[in-house]
């Protein structure tokens, strides 16, 4: 079992140097009496200090011969400490490739927004049934029943009744600055927009919002 | 450089040269290296003898100049040099038989290796204990740091050098 006396076993190379105060020498002695671990690695640490102690001390050249040797140059130091240069090419490496990650991020964004409108994509959808979808792409056909021209909340609103259940509607919304026409009361109309939930407590509704585009059906 | 200055310069050299070789060859591993090292060492001890003067003991001084260098060499260079050890351990007892010459400077070989095998600071510690024979204050006046830290580092570094030197331990 290893011993946990790490404070007497510091004390070790003192010990076996006979430079340990006498009461270092005592608490050492009284330990490995009953400590088998701390007798076995003392032993280990004597085998190796008496290979070192049989090192030989080496001869020095003669005076002249060392004063007139010309010092090797020292290394010249980079310009820039290597750990630093590493950590400059790790934050180059992740700028390169937060730069690229962002370019096709941007490039896809821009073709997505530069796709031309395709209707048959859009999911037709009973106005009675628009809460059962999570498509947000839909088309709604209807009846204009409600035509609100009040431009505060930054969009044209219009509300969209299914003739077959005149209590269904969905609210549709054209965007400030939108080219579309709103379509006037009473007309049936097919609406293709992006579904959502209108979750404010004086609305609570399903809508087209944005309607992206508006058909008048004869 | 004036004679007297030279003496000086000298009368040092002859006490501490082969102190400061020795030194510098185990802790950095290489022949040149130490000799530059030991150069080096009087030089930067004969530049500032001025400053010294009247102040610590000459052999503490000397060897912490000796030991600074030796610790900025491994920091200029990540990696010792293999250079091979019999360059310079060409000792052997000419009393004992070429066999045992032999086997003799193969196991020294096997621990100097063994030495640059440790951190710089245990390697200047075991170097300066067991092969320059420095007390345990003196190493502590020239590492700047208490008794019990150098026994500790002794501590590890023996420990550390046994595990290495094992096989030659057992045979």
């Amino acid at each position: 079992m290893p011993c946990l006396r790490f404070d007497l076993r510091r004390q070790f190379p003192l010990y076996l140097d006979d430079a340990a105060s006498p009461r270092i020498v005592q608490r050492i002695e009284r330990h490995l009496l009953d400590c088998g671990a701390c007798r076995a690695h003392l032993v280990r640490l004597r085998s190796a200090r008496t290979l070192l102690g049989e090192l030989p001390v080496l001869g020095a050249p003669p005076f002249e011969q060392v004063m007139a040797r010309t010092p090797e140059p020292a290394p010249r130091r980079p310009f820039i400490a290597p750990w630093l240069l590493r950590h400059l090419a790790a934050d180059a490496l992740i700028a390169s490739v937060m730069f690229l990650l962002f370019t096709l991020f941007y490039t896809h964004a821009a073709v997505a927004r530069n796709r031309p409108f395709d209707p048959s994509s859009f999911r037709a959808i009973g106005i009675s049934d628009i809460a059962k979808t999570d498509d947000p792409h839909v088309v709604v056909s209807g009846v204009v029943s409600e035509l609100d021209g009040n431009f505060s909340e930054g969009c044209r609103r219009f509300r969209l009744t299914d003739p077959r259940n005149p209590k269904a509607f969905v609210v549709c919304e054209i965007l400030d600055g939108d080219p579309l026409h709103a379509p006037k009361a009473g007309e049936r109309v097919r609406v293709w927009g992006v579904s959502r939930y209108d979750s404010n407590p004086d609305h609570e509704w399903f809508e087209i919002h944005p309607v992206l585009k508006v058909e008048v059906v004869r | 450089m004036r004679s007297a200055a030279t003496d000086e310069l000298r009368d040092l050299y002859d006490q501490y040269a082969a102190k400061i070789l020795t030194l510098a060859r185990y802790v950095l591993g290489s022949p040149s290296a130490a000799e530059d090292a030991v150069q080096s060492v009087f030089l930067k001890a004969y530049q500032h003898r001025e400053g010294f003067r009247g102040q610590a003991d000459a052999r503490t001084w000397l060897w912490r100049i000796a030991v600074n260098h030796c610790q900025d060499e491994l920091r200029r260079r990540k990696r010792v040099e293999e250079v091979p050890l019999d360059e310079v351990l060409g000792w052997a007892n000419d009393d004992q038989s070429p066999e045992l010459r032999h086997r003799v400077k193969q196991i020294d070989e096997i621990v100097a290796r063994a030495i640059l095998q440790l951190s710089p600071k245990l390697r200047t510690v075991v170097v300066l204990r067991y092969v320059e024979e420095l007390s345990y204050q003196e190493i502590a006046a020239v590492l700047r740091c208490s008794v019990g830290t150098v026994s500790s580092r002794l501590a590890r570094a023996l420990s550390a050098l046994e595990a290495i030197l094992r096989p030659i331990v057992r045979s």
